[in-house]
């Protein structure tokens, strides 16, 4: 290690290390955190008395085996001395976490890159709250807590009002500014660098140089979402039914594994893919031979969401329960019309569910669609035409855009619309869901039918004709008075034999479609793989960061370390406060009670909202206005923000799966709340939650667009804190595959991505597995 | 179905789409037969705007129309073609696409085989007849009124010394700093930088910056690449080179920054240094026969007016 | 009193789940028009012998049968069996109509499972309504079989409904969704879409055990009057049930037939002891 004082290669922490034990004068470091750093060592010395005196009053409550339910009870029982002795320690153990709080808020504030002012509110906020909760926790342990868990779900609040209060605050003005139909439905976009628009300008824009109307995005993201909604959702959909239905037993696991494999890959690599492989064949085919279009990104954006589909749909195909096939089966029917008719309509909700899931994840997608869309600002016009969706205006040039700027709010009042977007579609899915579940008949559905089918089948019926004998009327009525001879009745029309058949060949076009998906899989995965893998080498994944330049071997040792880092923190915040979140949720509100509701709908908010906006979100308010610049920790904190439903409905599910008789066993044998849920329910639902952090991880690791805006998307030298900026493995994926003459080690990047979400699919499956086998076993 | 019958019909559908993907790859026609991409920038970018008011209609007196005023016509609200993000974009999709055109630094694009620069006018980038509007200048900037810490300072020092011309030049940009002064270290690292220094701005000229960079650490025997944070392409953190061209920073007083597009950095906000002039280049793939453009024919791809490659090249 | 056919014929049946036997040589004669109750404590095959008669043993893997079991003519365990499906069957009408009068003497006949399972209908323990509408449930298995016109199939829909005895509480809501019925009405709504195809038996599967005193008599008066026109064979864990309704009663324990007798012989007179313990409670 060189011997360099200064920021360079230590952190504070450890220079402050240094300083204290080498009384080395020479560090020019924060006079105060030195300071605070003698502090924390007495802290950390007198916190020895408080302890001593609880364990006492602990061991002689248990030795007298009081049925005082808190410690204050039992001191005030007893004599006096212990009754003031335990209000010595509360005061004493207060002032004490107020000073460590403070302390490690400073010194985290130093090592995150935190501005002082920010630090100290922090610390504040902190102290009061250990002191607030010390105090309550002697008094009535429970109530301590579940103000902790409360606090914590207040979070996904907190965070969905902060998201929606910057962009309205930023986004809003622009939006009245231009004029609220005439930014949504004004055809067009146009910024000129030179010549902005200003506020206030003229609102007719005659001779206006910039122009700032959104419909052709608007269009642009509706026909991406419902290109990727006919290419991912249609053929998700079948091969899902495919997977369970009509696929050997023995490929079944290797199929599926493959299938959410591909949800892990990041989103640059397919739209790198895109732009290297598919438009130059679709630019074969193309009119204009420009492949970018809308069927470019329906393609790209339908391999990004099918294993969504996939994966949604086939649990709820599996839900089904087994005696409607058996039922269909029973009748005579054969296994392919069983399963189209019976099984799969039975389904209905999930798939929808899936579907809709996915179209809130294309709607979202910004990087991928960027290198394959063209993203020339007009109304999409056929399938070779570059359009830009909603996102991609937001990256084109937020870069450019000047904070203050009537651009900029254009840019935020762009994410507000999305946002806006997602609402929408997560109210009608809401709405769908509670349609279905009333047993009511709906509508929707029928009605479509009618509409559709209906001219399709007279068509059809027209076209074959009817040969057999009873074709006339007065047949008909004879049959119907005569005893019903239900032999005869059976039509042999061509039509019949079709509609017949047609099961058979939807499970043939089923097996296309999971022959399809595979292939879409293989290749992407073969595409970077062949092109990566010879070019992992030690020094690639440890050699020393030399230099920026072209001259300077590429090492991907700040990247790997950068990964590192980030997941840690971002860990750190979302698994936690998602834990205590969903065990709020699921054992301290009752079902349909006010605070649930309000939880989780902010949990749906957050979940539904595109990366891209977090990415604005986080530049605007943790880069510019907290000041923490591009680092570690602005990218750390937004992508845990983005993880955080995932960890709330995942652990969630797995605290619903916990029967309640374990929770009933527990309290009958006079255990409290707390002890329950920590020692009962939370191990139960350990396999949910491994797998859900395992898939969180996974999630981290393939972010990239919000990330770009947060932390950086430069490769440069190993990071020296959480304040510095920095690229992880993916973005750095992004930065390298655009620099001629780094495309193998862009590869090589991309390769070890792919491999690290196959070792973590794998060990999330292996350890779910494992893990239920043992509490079942047990 | 069999199992067999099963896994069969998979095989075939696999092969069967390996075989169509090669097909389309096989019915690639010449690029005289294909139609033109006309490949830009993102409009905020500093190129892009560069590039919008340089090429025209070669018309004389008020009938010239640069493609920045076509533009502002009512009706043209955008070029033909389509955008990419960064330069890395449109050189990644050029080299990649091989009946695009687009544009980018000459330094960027001079050494890639996979790329051919064009002449314009018969002339040659760096020659005497090339566009001169298509020459640009780089600057630096840091913030006006605030005092560098001393790394910082020593960089921008570094940068207008003989050394970091010396680079500049050998990065193939023309027409460096005027009088530059030779540069020397202090032996031992200064005292009072907070941090690294902090490097931000335009794609463009992250090339040559990297080299800067490089070049002082080589020069300086105390520094090391960790004393260095530098990001390129803009987020919102650094410098927008677009109009305003201000500058902000986590920390002002260690942040230099980077802008491709000198005309349009307000002075009232950031000192400015020049670095070095630098030219745009226009590219095509390299199976593309073509070797020399004409302004209005550059004029006619980027408004639509031509989109085959068989009227350029022929003509 | 015309002499009754016997309608399913089981010559020592043996059946394997892989290596456990769950069914040990069985041999009854099961006659038509009559209601044959299988009584037994759990697990000792009687739903599994059920679901031999319409071939749905063939959806548990690993499942051997051995013996043979011949349904009105037609043997369905026979080796070598072509089993051609639904399909090809609708081809040739005449053939449908041979095949069901062709005489038990006529060997290797063409087993159409599909055509099995509609002459062999099932009705389940918990009722299992698709998620359509009543209509539409009803109208699944001719609609399968190939009935397409709307004038048959509305005379389908309505003569299970009335047989079933669920037509009048059901007349004016057929366009409803099946799901919303009662569970009694369900799994009467289940008993019709079985009639609806029109078999010659009907097997029940514990049809009332999820079922309130109420429904579970509607249903039991109901199994009395189909039984003029179909074959009834249920499976009943309720022995009052089965003294109930059913003319012929079987005992099974542990995959053996221990005996099989007249309703009446078999509840006041049980020959074998093991049957005799069951029916006093002293085992069950």
């Amino acid at each position: 290690m060189q011997n360099v004082y200064g920021y360079v290669y230590h952190t504070h922490f450890v220079e402050l290390f240094m300083d204290i034990l080498d009384k080395n004068q020479n560090i020019e470091t924060n006079l105060n955190a030195r300071k605070i750093s003698r502090i924390f060592f007495l802290a950390v010395l007198g916190f020895l008395p408080p302890l001593l005196i609880m364990a006492y009053i602990k061991i002689k409550r248990h030795k007298e085996n009081s049925n005082a339910s808190s410690l204050l009870d039992f001191a005030k029982s007893n004599d006096k001395r212990l009754l003031i002795a335990l209000w010595f320690t509360i005061v004493w153990t207060c002032v004490l976490a107020s000073t460590i709080s403070a302390f490690v808020v400073y010194f985290i504030a130093g090592w995150f890159g935190f501005p002082f002012i920010l630090a100290f509110i922090i610390a504040t906020v902190l102290a009061v709250a250990i002191n607030v909760l010390t105090l309550v926790a002697v008094f009535d342990k429970e109530l301590s807590f579940k103000i902790g868990f409360l606090v914590s779900a207040i979070v996904a609040i907190v965070a969905v009002f902060a998201i929606f209060f910057f962009l309205i605050l930023e986004g809003m003005p622009a939006i009245r500014d231009v004029g609220f139909f005439r930014f949504i439905f004004g055809r067009t976009w146009r910024h000129d660098p030179n010549n902005p628009a200003v506020w206030g300008h003229d609102p007719t824009y005659g001779g206006a140089r910039s122009v700032y109307n959104i419909l052709p995005m608007v269009v642009g993201t509706i026909v991406a979402a419902i290109g990727a909604l006919v290419i991912g959702g249609g053929l998700g959909v079948l091969t899902a039914i495919c997977i369970v239905w009509f696929c050997p037993k023995r490929l079944k696991p290797f199929v599926s594994q493959a299938i959410t494999l591909l949800a892990g890959i990041p989103s640059v690599i397919f739209g790198f893919f895109g732009m290297q492989v598919l438009l130059p064949l679709l630019g074969n085919i193309s009119p204009t031979g420009n492949g970018s279009g809308p069927l470019a990104v329906a393609i790209v954006l339908g391999m990004m969401i099918l294993p969504t589909v996939v994966a949604i749909s086939k649990n709820s195909i599996e839900a089904v329960n087994q005696s409607y096939y058996e039922a269909g089966v029973a009748l005579g029917a054969s296994k392919e019309r069983t399963v189209f008719k019976a099984v799969v309509p039975a389904a209905k909700s999930g798939i929808l569910a899936s579907l809709i899931l996915g179209i809130g994840r294309a709607v979202g997608e910004t990087m991928a669609v960027i290198m394959v869309a063209g993203n020339v600002a007009v109304m999409p016009d056929g399938l070779f035409q570059p359009f830009r969706t909603l996102t991609v205006n937001i990256v084109f040039e937020m870069a450019y855009s000047e904070p203050g700027s009537l651009h900029q709010g254009a840019l935020v009042g762009t994410g507000v619309v999305l946002l806006g977007f997602v609402l929408i579609i997560n109210i009608v899915f809401n709405f769908i869901k509670r349609n279905n579940n009333s047993n009511k008949e709906s509508i929707i559905i029928p009605t479509i039918k009618r509409i559709v089918c209906k001219p399709f089948v007279l068509v059809c019926s027209k076209v074959f004709k009817n040969n057999t004998t009873k074709a006339d009327n007065s047949d008909i009525i004879d049959i119907v008075k005569k005893d019903f001879n239900f032999e005869s009745a059976i039509s042999t029309s061509l039509l019949t034999r079709f509609i017949n058949v047609l099961p058979k060949i939807t499970k043939i076009i089923s097996f296309i479609m999971l022959g399809f998906s595979l292939f879409f899989l293989g290749s992407i995965i073969l595409y970077v793989l062949i092109n990566g893998l010879g070019h992992i080498n030690w020094g690639l994944l440890t050699g020393d960061f030399t230099g920026f330049g072209r001259n300077h071997p590429v090492t991907l040792r700040p990247a790997i370390i950068t990964t590192l880092m980030y997941i840690l923190l971002t860990s750190v915040i979302a698994f936690p406060l998602g834990i205590l979140t969903a065990v709020f949720l699921q054992e301290y509100t009752k079902r349909g009670s006010k605070v649930a509701k309000i939880i989780e709908l902010a949990v749906e908010t957050l979940a539904g909202t595109p990366s891209i906006v977090y990415g604005l979100f986080g530049m605007i308010l943790f880069v510019t206005i907290l000041g923490l610049g591009l680092s570690i920790t602005s990218g750390s904190i937004v992508v845990a923000l983005m993880t955080l439903p995932l960890t709330v409905r995942a652990t969630q599910e797995g605290l619903k799966s916990v029967p309640d008789t374990y929770r009933e066993g527990s309290y009958a044998l006079g255990a409290g709340k707390v002890r329950t849920i920590f020692r009962v329910v939370i191990p139960s639902a350990l396999p949910s939650i491994v797998t859900m952090i395992i898939l969180g991880v996974g999630r981290m690791v393939a972010e990239t667009a919000s990330l770009m805006f947060t932390m950086g998307s430069s490769l440069g030298p190993d990071p020296v804190g959480y304040a510095s900026s920095g690229t992880t493995l993916a973005v750095a994926f992004y930065a390298l595959v655009r620099t001629p003459g780094r495309e193998n080690e862009a590869f090589a990047a991309a390769s070890i991505l792919i491999l690290i979400v196959l070792v973590l699919n794998i060990g999330a499956t292996l350890i779910a597995s494992f893990l239920k086998k043992k509490t079942i076993a047990s | 179905m069999k199992k067999l019958t099963k896994l069969f019909l998979l095989m075939v559908v696999i092969i069967v789409s390996i075989v169509a993907v090669l097909g389309f790859t096989a019915c690639a026609n010449d690029v005289i037969d294909m139609q033109i991409i006309a490949v830009s920038r993102e409009s905020g970018s500093g190129t892009r705007s560069q590039w919008d008011s340089s090429i025209h209609n070669n018309l004389d007196g008020g009938a010239r129309v640069t493609l920045a005023s076509w533009l502002a016509q009512p009706g043209n609200s955008q070029l033909a073609g389509e955008m990419q993000n960064g330069q890395p974009g449109v050189v990644t999709r050029i080299r990649s696409q091989r009946n695009a055109i687009g544009y980018a630094s000459l330094s960027a694009v001079e050494n890639d085989s996979n790329l051919r620069v064009l002449n314009i006018g018969g002339f040659a980038p760096g020659a005497t007849g090339y566009p001169t509007a298509l020459a640009r200048d780089y600057v630096i900037l840091t913030y006006e009124n605030v005092d560098l810490l001393p790394i910082s300072q020593l960089f921008l020092d570094f940068i207008q010394s003989t050394q970091g011309q010396a680079i500049v030049e050998g990065e193939g940009y023309d027409f460096s700093v005027s009088n530059p002064i030779p540069f020397t270290a202090p032996t031992s690292r200064p005292s009072g930088q907070t941090g690294p220094v902090q490097v931000r701005g335009s794609t463009s000229v992250e090339p040559v910056m990297q080299e800067l960079i490089d070049g002082f650490v080589a020069a300086v025997s105390w520094a090391v690449v960790g004393d260095f944070d530098f990001q390129a392409g803009g987020s919102g953190q650094g410098v927008t080179a677009g109009s305003g061209g201000t500058i902000q920073g986590s920390e002002p007083n260690r942040t230099i920054g980077m802008s491709s597009n000198a005309a349009h950095i307000d002075t009232a906000n950031a000192s400015t240094f020049f670095l070095a002039q630098d030219t745009m280049a226009v590219i095509v793939h390299r199976d593309n026969p073509l070797t020399n453009i004409t302004m209005e024919q550059l004029f006619a791809i980027y408004t639509g007016a031509a989109t085959a490659w068989r009227d350029i090249i022929e003509a | 009193m015309k002499e009754k056919d016997i309608i399913i014929k089981a010559r020592d049946v043996d059946l394997y789940y892989g290596e456990f036997q769950a069914l040990k040589k069985i041999n009854m004669d099961i006659l038509e028009h009559e209601i044959t109750a299988f009584i037994g404590p759990s697990g000792c095959g009687k739903t599994t012998l059920l679901k031999c008669f319409n071939r749905m043993v063939d959806l548990v893997e690993g499942c051997r049968v051995e013996g043979s079991i011949n349904i009105d003519g037609i043997e369905l365990f026979d080796a070598p069996q072509e089993i051609i499906d639904i399909n090809n069957a609708v081809q040739d009408k005449s053939n449908i109509e041979t095949n069901l009068k062709r005489s038990p003497k006529e060997k290797k006949q063409k087993l159409n499972i599909n055509k099995l399972r509609k002459d062999v209908g099932m009705v389940f323990q918990k009722p299992n309504v698709f998620p359509m509408s009543i209509y539409d449930n009803i109208a699944f298995g001719p609609r399968t079989h190939g009935i397409r016109k709307k004038a048959f199939l509305d005379k389908v829909v309505n003569e299970s409904l009335v047989q079933a005895g669920l037509w009048e509480e059901v007349k004016d809501k057929l366009n409803k969704s099946g799901l919303q019925l009662s569970g009694g009405q369900q799994q009467r709504l289940c008993i019709a879409r079985a009639l609806a195809v029109k078999p010659k038996i009907l097997l029940m599967d514990e049809p009332t055990s999820a079922l309130d005193p109420i429904s579970t008599g509607i249903i039991e008066e109901l199994c009395e009057n189909l039984k003029k026109q179909y074959t009834i064979v249920i499976v009943t864990h309720n022995m009052q049930q089965a003294t109930r309704i059913s003319d012929k009663t079987a005992f099974f324990l542990l995959g053996e037939m221990l005996e099989f007798a007249p309703t009446e012989e078999l509840f006041s007179n049980p020959k074998n002891e093991k049957c005799e313990n069951y029916i006093t409670g002293r085992f069950g």
